[in-house]
């Protein structure tokens, strides 16, 4: 069932980053997006639409191959194109190994608040649960649906992606 | 050059705290954190960029100061200490090569011809090449700058003499006389080949320190006035050429050992008479030349040594017969001795009075190794009758002091109301006796400490003392854990040095110090003597416990 929460533009007191899961206009239960930068009106995105594309971004880095930041990542993408995932529960495994990962990278930079400044609670991870997975051998693809939680709760509201920040 | 693969994971890590302050403080709502896209596409291409942009800031800055190449001296280019050294119209000496003759013996009595490049091998490996191409036979025709083919006193071999080069340069190539080379390629009749003389040392690159060092000249006034004007002027001249002047000193008016500028009745100083020193060499430079003697009585010889023959040498190494190679180990005046026949000699003057300068040709000390100086050499306990003999006479000299007497003297360059001489400097040739402990786990390199040694006593400055501390000190450093230091067992320290009048003077003790010996008449001052030393005069015993 899905949920609805109410959406707003304004970017007052945001830390914006440019949007990476295109194209959300609005938040649903589930909704496929594209994992791209492409295209000629690149948007803003921040509050929990940032959260998930920084948590889509981590998951799907490979640790120790981007240089000068070989901690960033996790190992999930090098063991699906390696082949070692050979049934549901080695994905899981795997899911759960990399989960934690991300999860410890995206706290220690949301508590480096001198660092990074301060983050809303719409932006700050609280968990991750894996609620569904599956390996489509024919396809050689395989599907995570995961649950994310900010510490907000359910009581968010939506940032719209845009083009430009408005206030 | 600094590039973006040589950025450690350190740099970056500073590089990127940099970076992040400065666009959180220009752009407060970008989000850097880890997983954002900003991350990737601005933060981490500007780090590198400017972990990169520092490093080439610290490396500019690196090459920007003589003392922090200096630190890295190893690794430093030639080209960026040359483009400090520019600043100050300097440019950093480069190496000599060392050279000498050798002497080929052959199997036959035919005409052999050399190339010019040949190249000749010690035991060490390190290679020497012929200056010239050499054309030798027994009727030479010397017009064309052939040279003889000599026959060993039994009969038994044939012999002649090249004069080689170092291929590279370097100290390394200072062979000592009678060392054996081998030859690179196939030369016809070759049965073998030595060192005639011990070679003249060839220098290293010179390092930073030592250009270091040359600043205050090289920023001087330069002009032939005061004492650091007149180095500046010199070096200016001749430094990267045929010599390199390693240091000079100057006597003028009103210093000690100078002698000319007293020539009125009275007898007090009047200046404008300056006697300059030229160290043009770092070892003890020997210079080889063969000569004819004259028969003058049952088995001696009388040898004229012109002025142009060893122009200002320093004194007589050695008198012998050509065939003989002379030991390395020959005692400094201790002749007779291995290899060398005893001889006395006489100092005069020749051609003094056909130039400006202002010199006594009668007093000895006055002309004493200068160009005018001349010799006659006599040799005795000569096994032989005939009226005329070929002898080898090794001297000690400094390279370069005609070429320099006769830049003083141009009537372009010297000041008007000055007189200047060049003279060889006054060697205190040093002999050192020692035992040296060492930790049994850690074993000396003998050859090392002797080559520091000699490094040590061979590149200090006119007017200083000697030490037996200073000696202890280098030892101490290159692996000895003490040094036997009691009187008549322990360290010995001797020098001697011929004053202008040729009168020899011994030094033993703690320190070697000239001001014992001083005798001004005979331009026999600290500031007119320079130590020297060759590593077979370094007797060191090393034991281990």
């Amino acid at each position: 069932m899905a949920t609805t929460y109410p959406k707003t533009v304004n970017y007052a007191g945001r830390q914006v980053d440019i949007e990476l899961l295109q194209s959300v206009a609005e938040p649903t239960e589930l909704i496929r997006v594209y994992l791209s930068l492409s295209g000629d009106t690149p948007k803003l995105a921040t509050g929990i639409q940032k959260l998930v594309h920084r948590y889509a971004m981590l998951l799907l880095t490979t640790v120790t191959e981007v240089k000068f930041d070989r901690t960033q990542g996790t190992r999930l993408l090098r063991s699906v194109v390696a082949g070692t995932i050979q049934n549901r529960g080695q994905l899981q495994n795997t899911f759960a190994d990399a989960n934690s990962a991300v999860l410890a990278q995206m706290r220690a930079d949301d508590g480096d608040t001198d660092k990074y400044g301060t983050i809303p609670d719409d932006e700050a991870i609280v968990s991750a649960r894996l609620l569904d997975y599956d390996i489509d051998v024919q396809a050689s693809s395989i599907f995570l649906r995961v649950r994310l939680t900010s510490r907000a709760g359910s009581g968010l509201t939506f940032i719209v992606p845009v083009t430009a920040p408005r206030t | 050059m600094s590039a973006l693969t040589e950025i450690t994971q350190e740099q970056y890590n500073t590089a990127e705290a940099t970076v992040i302050d400065l666009l959180r403080a220009a752009y407060p709502n970008l989000d850097l954190r880890r997983g954002t896209v900003l991350r990737d596409l601005l933060l981490r291409a500007g780090a590198q960029i400017t972990a990169r942009d520092t490093n080439l800031m610290a490396e500019l800055k690196g090459k920007q100061s003589l003392l922090t190449l200096a630190e890295n001296e190893a690794t430093a280019d030639a080209d960026d200490i040359n483009a400090v050294l520019a600043n100050f119209n300097m440019a950093r000496l480069t190496g000599t090569k060392a050279a000498g003759t050798a002497r080929l013996l052959v199997s036959a009595d035919r005409t052999y011809t050399v190339p010019e490049g040949f190249k000749f091998v010690s035991v060490d490996g390190l290679e020497f090449e012929l200056v010239a191409t050499t054309v030798a036979s027994s009727t030479p025709d010397t017009s064309a700058g052939n040279v003889q083919l000599y026959t060993s006193d039994d009969g038994t071999y044939y012999y002649f003499f090249v004069e080689v080069i170092a291929v590279e340069p370097g100290a390394a190539g200072a062979l000592v006389a009678g060392s054996a080379l081998d030859v690179s390629a196939a030369l016809y009749g070759f049965v073998s080949a030595e060192t005639y003389s011990s070679f003249t040392s060839g220098t290293e690159d010179e390092t930073i320190t030592e250009a270091i060092a040359r600043l205050p000249a090289a920023v001087s006034y330069r002009a032939l006035e005061s004492r650091t004007s007149i180095e500046a002027k010199l070096r200016d001249a001749f430094d990267g050429g045929a010599f390199t002047i390693e240091d000079i000193a100057v006597r003028g008016y009103g210093d000690s050992a100078q002698l000319r500028d007293k020539h009125n009745p009275m007898g007090f100083a009047i200046g404008s008479r300056v006697d300059i020193y030229a160290k043009t060499f770092t070892r003890p430079n020997r210079v080889l030349i063969q000569k004819t003697g004259t028969l003058i009585g049952v088995n001696t010889y009388q040898i004229d040594l012109a002025a142009a023959d060893v122009p200002g040498f320093y004194a007589i190494r050695s008198v012998s017969d050509i065939e003989q190679t002379t030991a390395p180990a020959v005692g400094f005046g201790e002749l007779p001795t291995l290899g060398s026949y005893a001889f006395s000699e006489v100092r005069s003057s020749s051609g003094v009075n056909d130039t400006f300068h202002d010199i006594d040709k009668d007093v000895t000390s006055e002309i004493a190794f200068s160009v005018w100086q001349k010799s006659v050499v006599v040799v005795t306990g000569v096994p032989s009758a005939n009226v005329a003999r070929e002898f080898k006479i090794e001297l000690y000299t400094a390279p370069g002091l005609v070429a320099l007497q006769d830049y003083v003297d141009s009537a372009d360059i010297r000041n008007l109301e000055a007189d200047y001489v060049l003279r060889c400097p006054l060697i205190c040739m040093v002999e050192v006796q020692a035992i040296a402990y060492h930790s049994a786990a850690y074993p000396i390199d003998l050859g090392q400490m002797k080559t520091n040694l000699a490094a040590l006593i061979n590149t200090r400055p006119f007017g200083y003392i000697l030490t037996r501390s200073e000696i202890t000190n280098q030892m101490i450093s290159d692996g000895a854990t003490r040094i036997d230091l009691s009187h008549g067992t322990g360290m010995e320290l001797k020098g001697q040095v011929i004053d202008g009048n040729g009168v020899r003077h011994e030094l033993t003790g703690d320190a070697l110090d000239i001001r014992v010996v001083e005798d001004t008449a005979a331009l026999l001052v600290p500031e007119t003597v320079v130590f020297g030393v060759e590593e077979d005069k370094l007797s060191i015993e090393v034991i281990a416990e």
